[in-house]
């Protein structure tokens, strides 16, 4: 690291740090902007890990709930994005695993009056609009991404978007290596099929 | 010719070599090469997809307000709920104190070890019982008056997810009881009590419109 890049990264944690302590003794701006800093990183995340705008918005205010809640033990020791991304992702596998659960106990009727599903409606690629297969849009691939079984879409956005390792993943969601491996190819497969590619 | 496998295709577009036969296959098909850089593309977007995004202005009200409930501040009544319709809602409202309900029995399982409570956490459960005693008394009553103008099948919607909620609520406090001194049985306890105050106000919302 050279030293001024020593010098952005020892004062961004200084002020995240003076954030943090502002906002657990109860400085409601600090903690707004804590919000403002990190809000678009932490939706993204639960965007595409969630496949739902409707589920994205709940899961971002549940983290930061989480957030202030649990701001007091950060202390520093990584950076307070790290903190906040690592306990965003966290949050949503739990959820999903709660989800998972539900919905295997859940009774139909639950859904009987529900219209709101419109936005959660998983997007289907409407025939005859296959993108060229040399041509992979952003817009497209967040749409097939949103598609995707929850299994893979996970392991993709995790491993192939975000960066983890597939041990990382493998300890993040409790599975094996080779079932994370085996999701991703999956996925890569899927993605590839609705944006046009062949094989 | 035998093509190679869609996983070792994969395998090959995080530059990873599956095999040497795969490797030499590679060197000669140029239909599998293609397939490859076709993968490369893909995972060349998604890595490029944009990091932030915005989301939507009601998520930080929201947040807001819960913070100021829970700091004791006065929350102001004009809220800016966008309107998600209350089954999906109390779906995810059961989904998270079920959530929730799972972590309490952890933690009541898991002891802090330290069976004094001390006298902040002490103080911070009495102000959750006062901040949000009087809101849920006062959305309770509220929607009570306006019950008529739901459907009855939306009444059994909200009936059933305020009993789950309440005895998820029941449940944290003979937690905490069991272990007074333990900080994550309260935070258990407030998100409780926070769930049942969302729910509240949007039934009493939709009841409303």
């Amino acid at each position: 690291m050279t030293a001024r890049l020593e010098l952005v990264y020892h004062a961004d944690r200084n002020n995240d740090l003076s954030l943090a302590r502002a906002a657990c003794a109860g400085d409601e701006r600090a903690f707004e902007r804590i919000y403002q800093a990190h809000a678009g990183r932490v939706h993204a995340l639960c965007l595409r890990m969630s496949g739902s705008r409707t589920r994205a918005a709940e899961l971002t205010q549940d983290v930061f709930v989480h957030v202030w809640r649990n701001l007091a033990k950060w202390r520093g020791e990584s950076a307070l994005s790290s903190w906040i991304h690592r306990l965003t992702i966290n949050l949503v596998l739990s959820n999903a695993r709660s989800e998972q659960r539900r919905l295997k106990h859940e009774m139909s009727d639950s859904i009987a009056d529900g219209s709101d599903t419109a936005d959660d409606e998983p997007r289907r690629a409407s025939p005859g609009a296959q993108a060229p297969a040399d041509v992979l849009n952003a817009i497209d691939l967040e749409r097939a991404i949103a598609e995707l079984p929850p299994g893979a879409r996970t392991v993709f956005v995790l491993h192939d978007v975000e960066g983890y390792r597939h041990d990382e993943i493998a300890k993040l969601t409790g599975t094996a290596e080779g079932t994370c491996r085996a999701q991703l190819h999956r996925a890569r497969r899927l993605l590839m099929d609705a944006l046009g590619g062949e094989r | 010719m035998t093509h190679l496998t869609f996983e070792e295709l994969s395998e090959l577009s995080e530059h990873r070599l599956p095999s040497a036969e795969a490797a030499d296959h590679l060197a000669t098909c140029p239909e599998c090469r293609a397939a490859v850089q076709r993968l490369r593309n893909l995972l060349a977007t998604a890595h490029a997809l944009p990091r932030d995004v915005a989301p939507p202005e009601h998520v930080w009200t929201a947040v807001r307000d819960r913070w100021r409930r829970e700091q004791g501040a006065p929350v102001r009544a004009s809220h800016v709920w966008v309107r998600p319709l209350l089954v999906a809602a109390s779906i995810v409202l059961v989904a998270g104190v079920a959530t929730i309900g799972l972590m309490s029995r952890g933690q009541i399982v898991k002891r802090s070890g330290d069976a004094a409570a001390p006298a902040h956490l002490v103080s911070a459960v009495q102000t959750l019982d006062r901040n949000y005693g009087g809101t849920i008394a006062e959305l309770r009553s509220a929607l009570e008056s306006r019950r008529d103008a739901l459907s009855p099948h939306t009444v059994r919607t909200v009936d059933r997810a305020l009993t789950i909620i309440d005895s998820a609520i029941v449940e944290a406090r003979a937690a905490l009881a069991a272990d007074p001194a333990n900080q994550a049985l309260m935070d258990i306890l407030s998100a409780h009590y926070q769930r049942e105050v969302d729910l509240l106000q949007r039934a009493t919302e939709l009841s409303s419109s």
